[in-house]
């Protein structure tokens, strides 16, 4: 069993900062990646912190997840660098950025990752009317969410995404912050890494074993959103069990390819289908209209969705940022969550689990699969 | 190809006769290479399925640079390649002259359907009366007189068995083309009458393969012929074939019955008085037939193999017999069944059987399987009356050894000079290519003469595509002239359509040939019938046109598809047809040798006789490896002599370099452009640039602690009695039993593999032990005694001398228990059925050849280890001595246990491979290769890690992928990996084949 | 949909099953006009978008054939073929494109009769699916 350790502050926010601070203190930390708020606005972003006291406006539990923080962390370790960084990470952030590492786009070689009890986010855009409603509830929100024990019944602007996660609690970070079941105000650490049991044992907190109910909780918290899950994923599998009704699932498209922007595991510096494969000649366009009598412009929306299904859905870590980014509230995040969990379980990979696991199109064996042979 | 060499001749265009002519092909010479058949591939156009992958693979012998001077096709419908004249239907009827400047004359059939107007449209065929068993599924099924002679052959044209045809004329009045001229109603002269040729040539390879022993005319046929269901195994591996007589299914040719259960009966024809030698590759065989029985049956039939010893003497074969007993539930049984007969009762099949220990065993079976023995090729005689080159006593040429003071420019390659299995054919014919082009390159004649510069066409890679169609206009078909030019009227790229007559034809050929001269098209499009045929006449068009033949493709209008589809895919396709104009670094023409004993030396002087330098690097302080201690081979071959010649020739060689005491240290780069350091006495660092490496850094006796061994002097290794006979220090005289044990820690659990010649050793030392003391008693405990081929011979001497072989299992070790008077030791004897124990004076140990350490060297230049630590061949039949990438390639006991004349042959394939790749043009990337778009790159490395070749790599400084174009063999596996067609594939582009799919619907 | 005629799209590798078709011809072994071969040098190289425009280009079914385990000229192409296959058998299954439509076999060069025999069993077994999409202006 992991040691674990408490730490107590006033209230959530200053028992994580204590943590965050002492982390920096301690571990050499050049500078770390932090959901910060803005100084004159209520917008919170992941800001790089390197002045310890820079901290005091940070705030990871807000239902504020304007983008999923992996690709910055590969902009931040793409290249080998001596200085130490860490980077305060939801769980599906990390696991997004896991599956960076894996192909070459990030580095953890010197980062310290903390990850946290995840109680998941708002819509973008339900949180910033709600910012500048003034009724963004940075503080009190994961109170509140910890006190119903994560029953999503009770939040009912939740994403859907997060809704739906089956996976909202930190497991390989570095750092694993627990929230549930704490006496209020006070979190639980323990290491999810031989780093991270280093670095803690370094930090001289408290040694004291997590709530003895925790294991349950998290248990239910699991199979309420599998269950809400199960249930989504029914109602998409009716709509979409064609390719026609695929084509209407995906009807207001208008091919601004913004989700691919915002996944976190679309690593291509440019799509595809921005590129010169797509690039057709005009009098092409005239021939396939004439052949189907119409051309729905522009064209080769499916195409876009099902290839970016082929090449994200094994990485697929059901962070809901695609929905986010869509301006034409295409459920995208149910789609891709959907599509990417059987990709998945068809080659028993999780993504975001472990270094370990290799991408399972780059690696085969000889004697496997032989149902998809055959005739 | 690269600088042009002299011209070869290779006689007989099976799998060795293929590999030579590639061989030299690919080094710059002209070759024709003509066969008495009318189709390439010898024996192995018949068979389907390989041992030890049970598939086929023959493709991965086609060169692997320069890839564009060859059709990319399946190797066994045919070679097509610039630098090779096919005759087929030709021999070798003359030789005059002298190494490198020999006049050869060549007789070629007549041909009495002209290949030039024969369309293979079959016609002949459906009204021909005569039908006659199909010499290709060996008469199991019929065809014909008029007929193919092997369905899948390019080209592939009707022949007319005229000893069966009536001349009723059906045929020739049929025939749309006026292809067929039968001889006959007073029509003496033949259209295409018997010709001779007459060529000069620098060597002549002789590859001209083997023949089946004939049951029938034995003293026991085992009912062969008369008994429908005992079949020979090349019969059994036409039955088992897709195009075999029952299309694949596995029938008793008697009643067409699915069989329960089949023998195999092994030796028929070998190993017996008239042919005293092993087939040495009838128990693979056998083994590899009986697995896919099993597998197709799923297990219901059973396959019983007799046999007398089982031998899986190269290094994957007992793993293999291991997997067939094992996995596939083979049942092998030592014993010798003496007839087959006919079962009134069951309508089967009765095997009257003595077991091992003499018993009757006889049982029923409902098919048998002859393993016939191998027998010289038919044209042996004549050709060694020719050429002048001896045969020995069993018919086979004799190979000349070493080279060495052989005054020819003949070569004897594959199975020729002795029976072979695939790899090792393989192994001895770029062996025999090698010492071939040593003489071609020795007769060379310095000219100023320079190879055409490649490229030099007009320049059109940056025009838009402006394409012109030819349609070739069957008077057999329909018209479709009109709806071609319909769909080219809606391509704004096509901008002209030709119809033309029959461009299969001569004349039709011709015809569009003059009508495209001088066009401006950029690109060509044809649109026929059977495009493969007319692969290598792109070149042609090309010439007549000054056009890249990058920019020139065939549409296949004949398979039945709809015309409009193929017509589209095709103006996709050639709309992006490109050439990278990527170069590729130029080729170093050097190789290194790591490891300078016999193979490393042989491999150097192959290197250097070609006309590229060699460097050696050889870790000890004196040349030779393993030959410093051997004393002579099995046949009295002095190996002493050989060593002196050879180190002598090293060091005289102005093309070699050798640098002892010296260790690689680290290399980089890839095929075609190494730079390597290696320290020289410790220190001294040294770095060369080098095109290809080869390892030659061999093997040892493994050692034992096993039956005694160092516990007493009384117990030896073969190589202590090797090197005691060798000094005198040990008299045969002096003693009076001397037992060898066989096997010792090998084919077991912990060292699987056979190590091959410890049984001719142990022969050899038995022998020689016996001719010194012929009252010495000999035993030899032993588990099969792994003599094949002609050693055999010796194995048969040594009983006649009065050797004693007793066979032990592994579950019944021999056991040696020192005593007083020398060593104990207790066997079990299994045909009496007791424990024997004979005290001995010596006590023999075969410990059987571990591999130097070469992991870490291997893998400093990509290459890889098998599971028992010797290099990793691409592929141990196709690709015998090289690593996957092309640039690395070993030798010798580095490769696998061999003994000394076949690591010479290993030695000199290994050259052949270096050689083959640094003569390779820089200018030759080939169509197909990969190609990146560095601005679309973001540096995931997938396609690193998909390219099996390694040419793929990360260049650090740059942060960019580099490609190397020599390496790459234009797979896709990096394009496919690519999420956004960074990595791309030239003339499989992603827009182009998007094209083709929208095209094809 | 007795009149029905579903178009086949072949991606074959060039050094297997495109010899067998071509064998398949030769031997006058005749199969279906629905087939549409694409020869590709090794089916590693059939990248899944392919397969995806064939669909939307209005292919009834698609068939990736090449080397059979272990004959691979390119030494692994095969396997490699094979992981994608599945892949797209996973998500294109939910969106109707079920695996009758997608295949993948193993044809060597000689097997010209297998060729034939596979393209037999599609075409008849489509023909009962009926069109993989009943209204291609609806997929966009």
């Amino acid at each position: 069993m992991e040691e674990t350790y408490e730490i107590r502050g006033t209230d959530l926010l200053d028992s994580v900062k204590k943590l965050l601070t002492s982390v920096f203190e301690t571990s050499s930390v050049s500078s770390m990646l932090v959901p910060v708020r803005h100084t004159t606005t209520h917008v919170l972003m992941p800001t790089l912190v390197s002045d310890p006291g820079e901290l005091q406006r940070a705030d990871p539990f807000a239902p504020c997840f304007p983008l999923n923080s992996a690709k910055l962390v590969s902009k931040l370790t793409k290249k080998h660098s001596n200085e130490t960084m860490a980077a305060v990470l939801r769980p599906c952030e990390l696991r997004a950025l896991v599956e960076l590492v894996k192909i070459k786009q990030a580095t953890m070689d010197n980062l310290i990752t903390i990850s946290f009890d995840c109680a998941g986010a708002w819509p973008n855009r339900e949180y910033n009317q709600a910012a500048t409603e003034g009724k963004a509830k940075n503080r009190g929100f994961m109170e509140q969410r910890l006190e119903s024990k994560f029953d999503d019944e009770t939040e009912d602007r939740l994403a859907t995404s997060c809704r739906i996660c089956a996976a909202p609690f930190p497991e390989n970070a570095d750092i694993c912050i627990t929230l549930l079941d704490h006496d209020p105000g006070s979190i639980g650490v323990f290491a999810g890494t031989d780093r991270g049991r280093e670095i803690i044992t370094g930090l001289a907190f408290e040694p004291k074993p997590l709530p003895g109910t925790r294991a349950d909780t998290v248990r239910a918290v699991i199979q309420r959103k599998k269950e809400a899950g199960k249930k989504v994923f029914e109602d998409l599998a009716r709509e979409t069990a064609t390719m026609e009704g695929l084509g209407n699932y995906l009807a207001s498209c208008v091919n601004c390819y913004n989700c691919r922007v915002a996944c976190p595991v679309c690593f291509c510096r440019e799509c595809v289908f921005n590129t010169d494969v797509f690039d057709y000649e005009p009098f092409q366009y005239a021939s396939w209209a004439k052949d189907k009598g119409t051309l729905r412009m522009p064209m080769d929306t499916v195409f876009f969705h099902l290839t970016r299904m082929i090449h994200m859905g094994l990485s697929c870590v059901g962070c809901g940022q695609c929905s986010n980014a869509c301006p034409n509230d295409i459920r995208l995040a149910e789609l891709f969550t959907a599509v990417g969990k059987g990709a998945q379980e068809g080659f028993g990979y999780v993504p975001g689990k472990s270094m370990d696991d290799p991408f399972p199109l780059s690696v085969f064996f000889e004697d496997e699969f032989q149902d998809v042979t055959g005739i | 190809m690269g600088e042009k060499q002299g011209r070869a001749l290779v006689v007989g265009a099976g799998i060795s006769g293929i590999r030579s002519a590639l061989d030299l092909a690919e080094t710059g010479c002209d070759v024709t290479l003509i066969d008495a058949a009318p189709h390439m591939g010898g024996v192995l156009s018949k068979l389907e399925y390989q041992f030890p992958s049970d598939g086929c693979g023959m493709c991965r012998m086609l060169p692997m640079a320069d890839r564009d001077t060859c059709l990319q096709a399946c190797l066994r419908k045919g070679l097509v390649h610039g630098g090779i004249d096919l005759m087929l239907s030709t021999s070798l009827k003359g030789l005059e002259g002298e190494p490198g400047k020999y006049r050869v004359t060549l007789e070629t059939e007549p041909c009495i359907i002209d290949p030039n107007l024969c369309t293979g449209c079959n016609r002949c065929s459906e009204v021909c009366p005569v039908t006659i068993p199909d010499p290709f599924n060996q008469g199991l099924s019929t065809t014909k007189a008029v007929h193919l002679p092997v369905p899948h052959a390019i080209p592939n044209i009707y022949t007319i068995d005229m000893d069966h045809c009536t001349l009723c004329g059906e045929c020739e009045t049929v025939c749309p083309f006026g292809a067929i001229y039968l001889p006959g109603d007073g029509r003496l002269e033949l259209k295409i009458p018997r010709t001779l040729v007459e060529m000069d040539v620098g060597a002549v390879v002789l590859a001209c393969g083997i023949d089946y022993y004939d049951p029938t005319t034995g003293i026991n046929t085992f009912g062969y012929k008369e008994l429908k269901d005992v079949v020979s195994n090349i019969e059994l591996e036409r039955i088992l074939s897709g195009t075999g007589p029952f299309k694949g299914s596995l029938e008793r040719p008697s009643d067409g019955r699915v069989p329960s259960r089949m023998a195999w009966i092994q030796c028929v024809g070998s190993r017996d008085l008239e042919f005293p030698a092993c087939s040495s590759v009838c128990c693979m065989i056998a083994l590899k037939e009986a697995v896919l029985v099993r597998k197709r049956s799923g297990g219901t039939i059973e396959t019983v193999i007799y046999y007398m010893d089982m031998r899986c003497f190269s290094k994957e074969f007992e793993a293999y017999r291991r997997r067939a007993e094992n996995k596939y539930g083979v049942i092998l049984k030592r014993a010798r069944p003496h007839s087959v007969r006919h079962d009134r009762n069951t309508g089967g099949l009765w095997l009257y059987i003595t077991g091992d220990s003499g018993v009757r065993e006889d049982e029923a079976f409902d098919m048998v399987v002859l393993s016939l023995g191998q027998r010289p090729g038919k044209s042996v005689k004549d050709l060694a009356k020719i050429t002048g080159i001896g045969l020995n006593p069993l018919g086979f040429f004799e190979a000349p050894l070493s080279g060495v003071g052989d005054n020819t420019g003949v070569f004897a390659a594959g199975s020729a000079s002795g029976l072979k299995d695939i790899g090792e054919s393989v192994i001895h014919s770029s062996s025999a290519s090698a010492m071939a082009l040593k003489v071609i390159h020795g007769a060379k004649k310095i000219t100023d003469e320079e190879t055409e510069p490649l490229n030099g066409f007009r320049d059109v890679s940056t025009q838009v595509p402006d394409i012109g169609v030819v349609l070739c206009q069957c008077p057999n078909g329909p018209d479709i002239e009109p709806q071609v030019k319909s769909i080219g009227a809606n391509d704004v790229h096509v901008s002209g359509i030709m119809a033309m007559d029959r461009i299969c034809t001569r004349e039709g050929w011709d015809g569009m040939l003059e009508a495209l001269a001088g066009k401006p098209f950029n690109r060509i499009l044809v649109l026929a019938c059977s495009p493969q045929l007319f692969l290598d006449k792109k070149a042609a068009i090309s010439k007549a046109m000054d056009l890249d033949p990058a920019y020139i493709d065939f549409a296949d209008i004949g398979k039945g598809e709809p015309l409009a589809s193929t017509v589209k895919m095709g103006l996709a396709r050639i709309r992006y047809a490109d050439r990278l104009n990527s170069m590729a670094s130029t080729m170093v023409p050097k190789v290194l040798v790591v490891g300078g004993g016999l193979g490393g030396m042989t491999a150097a002087l192959s290197v250097a006789d070609s006309g590229f330098e060699a460097v050696i690097v050889e870790k000890e302080p004196r040349l030779g490896g393993n030959l410093v201690w051997l004393d002579k081979d099995i046949t009295g071959y002095d190996f002493g002599r050989l060593l002196d010649n050879t180190c002598q020739q090293v060091e005289n060689h102005p093309g070699i370099r050798v640098f002892t005491n010296a260790v690689v240290e680290d290399s980089r780069g890839g095929p075609g452009n190494y730079t390597t350091t290696f320290k020289v006495g410790g220190n001294d660092s040294k770095r060369i640039g080098h095109g290809a490496v080869i390892l030659a850094t061999g093997g040892r006796e493994a050692e034992t602690t096993a039956y005694g061994y160092g516990t007493s002097d009384a117990v030896k290794t073969n190589l202590e009695v090797e090197q005691a006979l060798k000094a005198g220090t040990m008299d045969p005289g002096d003693m009076n039993v001397v037992v060898m044990i066989q096997c010792v820690d090998s084919r077991c659990d912990t060292r699987e593999y056979c190590s091959r010649i410890c049984c001719k050793s142990s022969l050899k030392h038995a022998l020689e032990m016996k001719r010194i003391n012929p009252d010495l008693g000999v035993y030899v405990l032993y588990r099969e005694m792994m003599s094949y081929g002609f050693s055999e011979i010796y194995f048969k001497e040594a009983r006649e001398r009065g050797v004693i072989f007793i066979r032990y299992s592994l579950e019944q070790k021999p056991q040696v228990i020192s005593g007083t008077d020398g060593p104990v030791v207790k066997v079990h004897e299994p045909i009496l059925n007791r424990t024997m124990e004979i005290r001995s004076d010596l006590v023999v140990l075969a410990t059987g050849i571990l591999p130097s350490a070469i992991q870490s060297l291997a893998a400093l230049f990509d290459a890889g280890v098998d599971d028992y630590s010797f290099f990793k061949e691409a592929d141990s039949k196709w690709r015998p001595v090289d690593a996957v990438n092309g640039g690395v390639f070993a030798c010798g006991l580095a490769l696998g246990p061999r003994d000394t004349k076949e690591s010479m042959a290993s030695a000199r394939a290994a050259a052949m491979g270096a050689v083959r790749l640094i003569s390779s043009r820089p200018a030759g990337v080939s169509l197909v290769t990969a190609g990146i778009k560095h601005s679309l790159c973001i540096l995931c490395e997938r396609c690193i890690g998909s390219c099996v070749y390694g040419a793929r790599t990360l260049d650090p400084d740059a942060g960019k992928i580099r490609i190397d174009p020599v390496a790459c063999q234009g797979c896709g596996s990096c394009a496919a990996v690519c999420t956004n067609s960074a990595a791309f594939v030239n003339n499989y582009l992603d827009q182009q084949m998007l094209e083709i799919i929208d095209a094809a619907i | 949909m007795d009149n029905f005629e579903p178009t086949i799209i072949a991606f074959v590798c060039n050094w297997c099953t495109y010899t067998a078709a071509d064998l398949a011809g030769t031997s006058r072994q005749k199969y279906p006009p629905n087939v549409r071969l694409i020869r590709v040098m090794c089916t590693g190289m059939v990248d899944p978008k392919y397969v995806v425009k064939a669909f939307l280009s209005g292919a009834d079914a698609v068939l990736v054939s090449g080397c059979h385990p272990g004959d691979c000229h390119y030494i692994n192409g095969n396997y490699k073929a094979r992981r994608r296959v599945r892949l797209l058998h996973g998500i294109l299954g939910r969106f109707g494109i079920d695996r009758e439509r997608l295949r993948l076999t193993w044809i060597g060069a000689s097997d010209g009769i297998e060729f034939a025999k596979v393209i037999h069993a599609m075409v008849a077994e489509i023909k009962a699916l009926g069109p993989a999409v009943s209204d291609m202006k609806l997929v966009i």
